[in-house]
């Protein structure tokens, strides 16, 4: 029983974590209409950020996570500037070229800047860990929860109450009459990849303790976190989550019960699943030309 | 005159080329870019002719080396019924793979067929007793002719430059096969307007699949022939480098361009080893001019020669100016392969 | 027995009805018309009929055969095509290779036979030919026959998107608005092309804005509004008709 525990635990960690990446992809996604594949990318990016402030520069870890969130929504500004706005009204195929391309890009610099080695951010929270019965949990896992649901609910507050947040429903409603209704579109995009961005950037910074950074870190994160939105209904933010959730504790339980080797094709194996039942994913609305 | 010439002089300088390269390490090189050849031709005719760009083509490559590097050492079969062997192989997989698959659209079919792959890429990881996971299969035998016993002519360096000339040659006249007359035309309608094709009768799912297939058998047979060259299989042929790697090459060549593609895959895969460029800045370099290209051109390179092609033509004769430039100028947006 | 039959075809979007519980059939030989006020759901029962939609209730009977679940391309072979409002031809290859997708189709050739090139495939090639150079010069496009079609004018295209439809001799051609966006003369055209491929047999179901144009054209006129028939009948009833004019106008 402790052991099925210890994996739900495991699972919903991992699930928020992956939540946390998927959100930035989703709200994207609701708002741009494309998939931005170097997302993973800007997890990596912003992991580094983290470690590079925390470790080599020895701010403190809060402040550190902070900064970390902020410089990184500056390079999503930048990089929707750069990569986004010249493919967003392109199809599909060239979105996804051109943020492979990104991709590329970023992953080779930070080989070329930091090397293969793996880099590691230990604090306190991560190397302490909190008794449940004979259950131990980092309390670092514990912050990532937390982080997790508060962001959740900030972000919703976000875009239903203010004034940029129904802004974004608008365009991902109908962008069409957005532009007639004279929505500033290239600023409002700008905002949500900096939301994206910062979503990414959370995650990093408080993972990136619990594990390590290195160039390719981000694939397998963006992998699982682009299942979760397929999985949830392309651009539905809420499913995404539920998804993202969904997947951390099947992947859980798959690595505790089934195959641990084998744990990172089990998101897969359920995506692959589901979408033989519902090709427009859990929550996804089905949609006709 | 000039383009009758051209034809025979290519064949000319082709077959000699080992003997002007002598050097192993160039002749290699040469052997490496004649595979990348192969390989993003295969992956052009799903990708590029009907559009399903899909992430998995590697998979279907490394499955190839893998039938390849297991039955080899078992069986000593000749090198023509493991390339044929894999094909089939590879295209039964690839027929599994695509029922998932083509039932989605647009980006969720590129990130299931990424799926499909990483859970291929992680079974050769840790499949251990079948693929000895990370440690990679190795002495794989070089290519025979008939059982037992490597010829010494085709295991040697030259050998193998011609193998791959050879594959080329048959990868090549299937691409143009499946890509012209009728089945092109068919490919080409899907590519423009999928609703309209079926509207005329046209069964898309199943050019799609039939694309997909024979791209994939392809890419199964170049592997295997590749396992056979480097003796060693390891779980990175599945990975998404590779996808990466064909990417840069078709979209930059042009995508249902062959030509383009060919030029591209030799020049990108020599030019940097010429050069001595680490890999990691090679692909920056890479990525940048992947991303120019499908932004500013998405038809590649060859794209814009054609249009440079154009204008000087136009320059010349105003015959056709004025109506057609009007019309390409607002198509050029819409007509282009990648737009719709 | 009818042609195409519709029976009690229901399709709502977000919960309001576009198209409710409607009846209708056509008869073979027949030139129908199906006007409305816009949003009145004409184009709505033309994609559920080819499927482009799925409809939420009814059925759809083609030649006595129930082909609501049946795939766009199963009907175009069994002689069921459309053009659409907004038009579509494939924009990368020739006028005449636009006809020759469309008739190969219609052929019975293997994949393998394709891929050889066999001496069969010739003479399919042959006979295609043959069908779609006449049908160009009918539709006078055969001074633009290798011309890529993305690059004709948007009345070409229109022609092009016809000739592509009756090419493959269909038995019944649905054209959503063949006259929005064209110039007179080619309104004209397209009323002779329509007259003489009637002629010859195929059935035509035509959404149309233009009164003049329809009410020349068509025998029997239908009338929808908010997914609904409020009239049918020959056109000169149609036009006196007190429910079609408050529709159009509002009293």
């Amino acid at each position: 029983m402790d052991i099925f525990i210890l994996h739900l635990i495991n699972g919903i960690t991992l699930g928020a974590m992956y939540a946390l990446v998927a959100t930035g992809l989703s709200v994207v996604f609701g708002v741009l209409r494309m998939v931005n594949f170097a997302h993973g990318d800007l997890f990596m990016l912003s992991g580094y950020l983290l470690v590079f402030l925390y470790v080599e520069k020895g701010v403190p870890y809060g402040l550190a996570v902070v900064f970390t969130v902020a410089g990184m929504v500056l390079v999503g500004f930048l990089f929707e500037r750069i990569v986004i706005r010249p493919v967003v009204h392109r199809t599909w195929r060239i979105q996804l070229i051109a943020t492979l391309a990104a991709s590329i890009v970023l992953t080779n610099l930070a080989i070329l800047i930091w090397g293969t080695t793996p880099r590691q951010a230990p604090t306190i929270l991560s190397q302490n860990v909190f008794r449940v019965a004979s259950v131990n949990i980092s309390y670092q896992r514990i912050l990532l929860l937390v982080v997790a649901v508060v962001s959740f609910l900030l972000l919703t507050w976000f875009v239903q109450k203010t004034r940029t947040g129904k802004a974004m429903r608008a365009i991902s409603q109908n962008r069409e009459a957005s532009v007639v209704y004279g929505l500033d579109i290239h600023g409002i995009s700008s905002i949500t990849f900096g939301i994206g961005s910062g979503f990414a950037a959370l995650a990093a910074s408080i993972i990136t303790p619990l594990y390590s950074v290195e160039p390719t870190v981000g694939a397998m994160v963006m992998m699982k976190a682009l299942a979760a939105v397929i999985l949830g209904g392309l651009g539905h933010v809420r499913g995404t989550i539920y998804a993202a959730v969904l997947l951390g504790i099947t992947e859980a339980l798959f690595a505790g019960y089934v195959s641990y080797p084998f744990r990172d094709a089990a998101a897969f194996i359920v995506l692959i699943f589901v979408l033989l039942l519902r090709p427009q994913g859990i929550f996804g609305r089905k949609v006709s030309i | 005159m000039g383009k009758k010439l051209l034809l025979p002089l290519l064949v000319i300088i082709l077959l000699g080329m080992p003997l002007i390269v002598r050097l192993p390490y160039f002749l290699h090189i040469l052997i490496l870019s004649a595979m990348y050849v192969a390989y993003a031709l295969s992956y052009d005719i799903s990708a590029g002719h009907l559009g399903s760009v899909s992430l998995a083509h590697p998979a279907f490559f490394g499955t190839g080396a893998y039938v390849t590097g297991i039955l080899a050492p078992m069986f000593g079969t000749p090198f023509w019924a493991n390339f044929l062997l894999a094909a089939a192989l590879v295209m039964i997989l690839a027929f599994i793979m695509a029922q998932p698959a083509f039932r989605l659209a647009d980006i969720s079919f590129a990130i299931v067929t990424l799926g499909l792959a990483v859970s291929l890429q992680l079974v050769a990881q840790n499949w251990v007793e079948l693929t000895r996971g990370p440690m990679c299969i190795n002495n794989i035998p070089a290519v025979s002719l008939f059982s037992k016993g490597s010829s010494v002519l085709l295991s040697s360096l030259q050998g193998y430059y011609y193998l791959f000339l050879l594959v080329n040659i048959v990868v090549i006249v299937i691409y143009r096969l499946v890509t012209t007359g009728r089945i092109g035309r068919t490919f080409t309608a899907i590519r423009n307007d999928e609703i309209l094709s079926a509207t005329q009768g046209i069964n898309v799912l199943r050019y799609k699949q039939l694309a997909f297939l024979i791209g994939a058998a392809l890419a199964g047979g170049v592997g295997s022939i590749w396992a056979h060259y480097m003796t060693v299989v390891c779980p990175d042929y599945l990975g998404l480098s590779y996808t990466l790697n064909l990417l840069i090459i078709v979209f930059i060549g042009g995508v249902t361009n062959y030509r383009g593609i060919i030029v591209t895959a030799v020049v990108l895969t020599i030019v940097p080893e010429v050069l001595r460029v680490a890999p990691s800045i090679r692909l920056i370099l890479y990525g940048i001019l992947l991303f120019l290209a499908i932004v500013l051109m998405p038809e590649g390179l060859a794209g814009l020669v054609d249009s440079v092609r154009r204008r000087l033509r136009k320059s010349t004769s105003e015959l056709q100016s004025a109506a057609a430039e009007n019309q390409s100028a607002s198509d050029s947006n819409d007509a282009t392969p990648f737009s719709e | 027995m009818a042609l195409l039959e519709i029976q009690n075809l229901t399709k709502s979007f977000y919960g309001i009805p576009a198209v409710d519980h409607l009846n209708l059939s056509i008869e073979r030989g027949e030139v129908t018309g199906l006007i409305g006020p816009n949003g009145s759901g004409k184009t709505t029962i033309f994609n559920c009929i080819t499927r482009h939609l799925e409809s939420d209730e009814g059925v759809i009977l083609f030649k006595g055969k129930d082909i609501t679940h049946t795939a766009p391309y199963r009907l175009a072979l069994s002689g069921l095509t459309r053009t659409f409002q907004t038009i579509r031809v494939f924009s990368e290859l020739t006028v005449l290779e636009n006809l020759l997708v469309a008739l190969q189709q219609h052929q019975e050739d293997s994949v393998i036979s394709r891929l050889l090139r066999s001496p069969s495939i010739r003479k399919f090639e042959r006979v295609a030919r043959e069908k779609a150079d006449e049908a160009l010069e009918f539709v006078e496009l055969t001074y633009v026959r290798d011309l890529k079609a993305g690059h004709l004018s948007y009345g070409q295209r229109k022609l092009l998107a016809l000739a592509s439809c009756f090419v493959f001799e269909p038995d019944i051609i649905l054209l959503d608005e063949p006259t929005a966006a064209v110039n007179p003369t080619m309104i004209n055209k397209i009323k002779e092309h329509i007259r003489i491929l009637n002629q010859k047999g195929i059935t035509f179901f035509i959404i149309e804005h233009n009164m003049e144009f329809i009410m020349d054209l068509a025998r029997r006129i239908i009338v929808l509004e908010q997914g609904q028939k409020i009239a049918e009948g020959e056109p000169r009833d149609i036009q006196t008709n007190e429910m079609v004019l408050e529709a159009y106008f509002g009293r």
